[in-house]
């Protein structure tokens, strides 16, 4: 897997509250999502730019392309996601890995689904459960783990 | 939900990038933008499923729980909420709107609101080759930078004020040669949202 998909993949992770997994891409990615001196040399230019809508070209003139930014943006994402995490129990099973958070009432179910595609949505005793791509989210009073069977019962049958 | 959409486009060389151009071409440009958006009207009604917001609104930047919520218009306090929550909001309809008209897939666009602090990214970006819809609206290929803001009322000089910014903000990662869009939700008009195309 690339730095850029496993970003992705920590991003939705970190949401699920798996911070080994995220630390493990901080560790693996950030050297190839940061450059060394990019940021001084963005601070330079600024400070040679005497009006805003010139600091787009003087930017390319040093060789300072759109990419890098992006790469350079990442990069601190990344960071902040490995500071931000929190860590919660994460469960896995043969298709998902998930967290279910207990609100009293409600349980909340957060969740990555590596082989799920596509979109669906069902409603569930007192809630109602969303799949999108890898993404998996619930929101149930009943039991947690039958529900996110039931929304995933298509895909697993 | 329905989204009612404009469309205004934005050629890359009317944008002033060098000292050949002027301070007041910014200006310019903002006005004849916020004035092409009066006199378009809607162009499209883009039609946008809710549990797609809901996931738009995990993938955003998450600076409110449960944006979906604050969407309503009666929760939305327009300026009691701070430019960087509207702009949260804008940003979940956003993502809905490019997965609805272009089939972007919400966990491909790249988040960068996060760290605009940084102060040379705009909001996100997604990889438009990937998507035909989106390539044959912009006319190429390439990377497509979204900016994205939110408010409650509508008024000319918040977006002539915003776009002049905005298009600051894009062009440090678009130019010369990428794509770009400005996006603004003006909740009070219904569900519209106002989009300005850059294009090289």
């Amino acid at each position: 897997m690339n730095c850029l998909d496993q970003l992705r993949k920590a991003y939705i992770l970190s949401w699920v509250g798996d911070r080994e997994f995220v630390e493990r891409t901080w560790r693996e990615c950030r050297k190839e999502l940061s450059e060394e001196g990019l940021r001084e040399r963005v601070g330079k230019v600024l400070e040679r730019a005497d009006r805003e809508w010139e600091i787009p070209s003087l930017l390319r003139e040093e060789g300072i392309e759109g990419e890098s930014l992006v790469r350079e943006a990442l990069g601190e994402l990344l960071e902040r996601l490995y500071r931000t995490t929190e860590e919660r129990e994460v469960r896995r099973n043969e298709y998902v890995i998930y967290s279910v958070s207990d609100l009293g009432l409600k349980k909340v179910v957060r969740g990555y689904c590596e082989r799920c595609y596509g979109y669906r949505s069902v409603n569930l005793e007192g809630g109602f459960g969303v799949r999108y791509e890898q993404m998996v989210y619930l929101e149930t009073t009943g039991d947690a783990d039958e529900a996110l069977s039931t929304l995933l019962k298509d895909i697993f049958d | 939900m329905k989204l009612n959409v404009s469309w205004v486009e934005i050629p890359s060389e009317v944008i002033p990038h060098t000292n050949r151009d002027s301070d007041g071409d910014l200006d310019v440009i903002a006005v004849g933008v916020a004035e092409a958006f009066e006199r378009e009207g809607v162009s499209e009604v883009v039609e946008i499923d809710p549990g797609k917001v809901v996931m738009a609104g995990i993938l955003t930047s998450r600076m409110v729980e449960d944006p979906f919520l604050y969407l309503d218009s009666k929760r939305w306090g327009g300026k009691y909420f701070s430019g960087d929550v509207s702009a949260s909001l804008a940003e979940v309809m956003a993502f809905a709107l490019l997965e609805a008209k272009f089939g972007v897939k919400l966990t491909e666009v790249l988040p960068m609101r996060h760290v605009k602090y940084l102060g040379f990214t705009p909001d996100g970006v997604v990889d438009a080759k990937l998507y035909p819809k989106l390539i044959s609206f912009l006319g190429g290929k390439g990377a497509l930078y979204i900016n994205t803001r939110g408010t409650m009322r509508w008024s000319p000089s918040w977006i002539i004020r915003n776009l002049r910014r905005d298009l600051i903000q894009v062009e440090k990662v678009r130019y010369p040669d990428a794509y770009a869009m400005l996006m603004y939700l003006v909740r009070e008009r219904g569900w519209r949202m106002m989009v300005g195309v850059v294009k090289p």
